[in-house]
């Protein structure tokens, strides 16, 4: 367990160069379990890439990347993924030739690496049980059951997020990075997914969010990091930082 | 001065591998292709020369200028127009561009094939007055080195004028963002035309410059391919200047190597070094270069190209198969020994389907494997191999596919690292090499004397034998394609990034897929060796690796059983028509494929299925056009 004695998952001192620019400068962050934290800031403010670098999906040119303690900064996404960490991503990469059922089936069954030779002499998989019955309870929890035999090549962008967060759920995470899940969705289906993000962190979940809209932020958030060039700005309880008209001069762009 | 001499007389060949190298950067960065044929049309061109001068009796100059001037702007236009326009205005992806160029490379090396035979020429017409000029300090240089020498200076110099123009200004926006390009009124379209035109100019050039130095058949100029790719790689693909020095440098150094001579085994591969050192430094390139594919945005890999999966699965549709398989049982003699090479070549496809269609990995190498897996179970048959004892004849085929199963991995290992364009050109290299530094080199392949095992001597008994593998194989093969592993390779096809975010570990399952290709692979390459009794380096060529991938894509990338009716189809057409027409008709199929996708098994299944059950229309009138939706669809479609 880290200093803060909660924190499932967190970053100290993340730097990220890309050529002449720092796009991640000098990092910390936290998220911690049974709360929603959010990270909001402008276009190019370095949010996705500190993301990835959370994720596995980069590794930080320095500092450290910390799951309950354990450094995890040199970890493929993979790895990650199988310790607990989930996450969706911008741009959807549902599997477009797999059913909403078997993209779920996917993230539930990968929990454990072995498997491979196993599969090929055609021996049943040994989670197939267990597996299968998470599918099916995440096929409610998210009201995915009518679409449960569609190609998901087939769904419409909102949809598409849906199952990316239902795969993510599948691999029975401990921390969930969702970028942007808002994004693509109507009013009524954001309404279900505050509701969703809340059940989650009732569960004991800790979830990190990058998001550009405001409202899901002081409706749904604990915690809200405000980033811009790179750096964290401020950080804090949501309706604080928000009323602060210099944070969101800067960082949200909203004239005072 | 022998170093001098030989420096000059490598200074040629560099020359040429410049000049092709130009051709494909050139293409590449004004079409965004990799055109793998570049080979193929500097082997048309020469053919094209030599059937004017030698056959049709032309003056050499007058046949020389139709060629460069008239033939192959005609062949990049065509190219432009027929095959890759249509295929970029509905934004394919790379693989099924460059699948297409590998269509035009099999149809172009089909139809030579078909017109001129497979025989070599040795009198090619050369275009330069073969006189020599005496240069101060004894040194003679042959008038052709002179001018390549010269052709090369004045591109060079005109392509770095050009680029700084305004013209080039625009060249370098459609390369960069073709889509952004086009929003800013700049007319892609011709910047992409011209691309081909000057692509193909150059490789007609090259081929003609080079041919009166080789033989002239089908093969040999074709594979200029690969000295081109290595000048283009070593550049990474961006810098001519670069492409230009690495050629010169190269063609030197291998001319060089000629001047010592070693014992034994060492010595054998040093004479291979001296014509094969772009074939190395394509490969050391390949493996050792990083940061190369880092603009291209290769993501999807083979999934465009793949089954839709939106057809019922058809159930015990191996029973015919089954029948249909067992007829050759019943024919004459000669026909079963022909059918005998169908099961090893679907084995060998269906490695190609397992890497290609299931996984997503295009592999333009499965010759390599499947000619190593034929050497090593004969060797091991026979002799034993290295410091491996003799096995009886019927381990020695798996114990042999095992032993190239580390080959494989090897190839595989890029594979965690390199997508799309640059993994393809990784598995060519790797089954380049193989073929260039182990089947042709005599003190491997010599005494290699593959035969069926020797319970399996009568001709029934051993299609009967090449069935059982190809069936066991394929119930390993459809084990891959159903279950969580299943799921997995479809996962890591369709988004790697995904997948990895699911916990599938990409690497890992990577480097099996490509274990089990090649096993599978070289297995099929064992009894295909072992069908005609006899070890033949051109069956593992790595021409055929392309023919090979092709006929896959056109029968389904990701349907093994399209790949058993691709392999009987070949076979078939080989003993019906004179040699060529097969591949011309992989090619034609092949450069279509992006107008049939899913491959032609799918077409025809999908079109059975509207027979008997016509698709439901959608409810609701049908589209009508109002004049002015009709005007502007006009204007759209031009």
């Amino acid at each position: 367990m880290s200093a803060t004695g909660q924190a499932r998952l967190a970053a100290r001192q993340i730097v990220r160069v890309y050529g002449q620019r720092t796009v991640v400068d000098h990092v910390d962050l936290e998220a911690e379990a049974g709360r929603i934290t959010v990270i909001i800031g402008p276009n190019g403010a370095g949010k996705t890439t500190l993301f990835n670098a959370l994720a596995g999906a980069e590794i930080p040119d320095s500092g450290q990347v910390l799951l309950n303690g354990r450094d995890v900064t040199r970890l493929d996404s993979d790895d990650l993924a199988r310790l607990g960490v989930a996450r969706t991503f911008q741009q959807s990469t549902v599997f477009s030739s797999l059913t909403v059922a078997e993209n779920l089936r996917v993230g539930a069954e990968n929990r454990a690496r072995d498997g491979m030779v196993r599969g090929l002499v055609g021996l049943p998989d040994r989670t197939r049980f267990t597996s299968r019955a998470k599918v099916e309870d995440v096929l409610t929890e998210l009201g995915l059951r009518p679409l449960r035999d569609v190609q998901a090549a087939s769904l419409p962008t909102g949809t598409l997020r849906m199952v990316e967060l239902g795969r993510a759920l599948c691999t029975r995470p401990n921390v969930l990075l969702l970028d942007e899940p808002a994004s693509g969705l109507d009013d009524a289906e954001t309404e279900e997914l505050h509701q969703l993000l809340h059940r989650l962190a009732d569960r004991g979940l800790a979830l990190l969010l990058v998001e550009h809209d405001l409202d899901l932020v002081r409706e749904a958030a604990d915690v809200v990091y405000v980033m811009a060039a790179g750096a964290i700005l401020a950080s804090g309880r949501p309706e604080e930082v928000i009323r602060r008209a210099d944070v969101r001069s800067v960082a949200l762009g909203i004239p005072t | 001065m022998l170093v001098v001499d030989l420096a000059i007389a490598g200074i040629g060949i560099g020359a040429v591998a410049a000049l092709a190298g130009l051709g494909l950067l050139v293409t590449y960065r004004l079409t965004g292709v990799f055109n793998l044929a570049l080979g193929a049309v500097a082997m048309l061109s020469a053919y094209l020369l030599w059937w004017m001068v030698r056959v049709e009796h032309w003056p050499v100059g007058v046949a020389a200028t139709v060629v460069l001037a008239g033939v192959c702007p005609l062949i990049g236009l065509m190219l432009d127009r027929l095959v890759f326009r249509p295929l970029q205005q509905r934004r394919a992806s790379p693989a099924e561009l460059l699948t297409a160029t590998v269509g035009v490379f099999v149809l172009v090396v089909g139809a030579a094939f078909t017109l001129w035979g497979g025989q070599a020429r040795t009198d090619a017409p050369s275009v330069v007055p073969g006189s020599v000029l005496l240069l101060p300090g004894d040194i003679i240089v042959r008038t052709e080195t002179i001018v390549e020498l010269a052709v090369v200076a004045v591109l060079a110099i005109s392509l770095v004028v050009v680029l700084r123009t305004r013209a080039g200004l625009t060249v370098r926006a459609v390369v960069e963002r073709r889509e952004l390009a086009e929003l800013a009124a700049i007319n892609t379209n011709r910047v992409s035309a011209i691309g081909w035109v000057a692509g193909s100019m150059l490789a007609g050039l090259a081929g003609i410059l080079l041919a009166p130095s080789l033989r002239l058949d089908p093969y040999t100029l074709t594979l200029l391919v690969l000295e081109t790719m290595a000048v283009a790689v070593v550049a990474s693909l961006t810098r001519p200047g670069v492409a230009i020095a690495a050629a010169l440098a190269l063609g030197v150094a291998q001319s060089e190597i000629t001047q010592y001579h070693l014992e034994g085994r060492a010595g054998s591969l040093l004479r291979a070094l001296t014509s094969n050192l772009f074939v190395v430094a394509l490969l050391v390139a390949l493996l050792v270069k990083r940061h190369l594919d880092q603009s291209s945005n290769d993501v999807g890999t083979t999934a465009r190209l793949a089954l839709r999966r939106e057809l019922p699965t058809l159930r015990g549709w191996w029973i015919p198969a089954l029948v249909l398989l067992a007829v050759p049982l019943v024919l004459s003699p000669e026909l079963l020994r022909t059918a005998q090479t169908i099961p090893p070549l679907a084995l060998i496809l269906v490695s190609i389907v397992v890497l290609s269609g299931y996984g997503g990995q295009i592999s333009l190498g499965q010759a390599g494997f499947a000619g190593l897996g034929a050497l090593l179970a004969a060797s091991l048959a026979h002799t034993g191999f290295l410091w491996l004892p003799r096995v009886g004849d019927l381990v020695a085929i798996p114990a042999g596919a095992l032993l190239v199963v580390p080959v494989g991995l090897l190839t595989g290992w890029p594979a965690i690292r390199r997508r799309g364009l640059f993994l393809a050109l990784t598995t060519f290299a790797v089954g380049a090499f193989v073929a260039r530094f182990v089947f042709a080199q005599p003190e491997f392949v010599t005494g290699v004397s593959p035969a069926p095992p020797a319970v399996f001597r009568n001709d029934d008994s051993f299609y009967v034998f090449e069935l059982v593998c190809l069936g066991a194989a394929l119930v390993l093969v459809r084990n891959l394609h159903r279950g969580r592993l299943g799921r997995a390779l479809l996962a890591m096809r369709d988004d790697e990034a995904g997948a990895r975010a699911s916990g599938i570990d990409v690497t890992r399952l990577k480097v099996f897929l490509f274990a089990v290709s090649a096993f599978i692979a070289a297995l099929g390459g064992a009894l295909l060796t072992q069908s005609a009794r006899a070890f033949d380096a051109s069956t593992f060529d790595p021409v055929q690796s392309l023919l090979w991938f092709a006929t896959v894509v056109v029968f389904g990338v990701d349907s093994a059983t399209g790949a058993v009716l691709g392999a009987a189809a070949i076979v078939a057409l080989d003993a019906s028509f004179r040699p060529g027409i097969s591949t011309m008709v992989i090619g034609v199929l092949a450069v279509l494929v992006g107008r049939i996708p899913g491959g032609a098994l799918y077409w025809v299944r999908r079109s059975f299925a509207n027979l008997i059950r016509p698709p439901i229309g959608p409810v609701g009138p049908p589209v009508r056009l109002s004049p002015a939706g009709a005007m502007l669809a006009t204007r759209l479609r031009r």
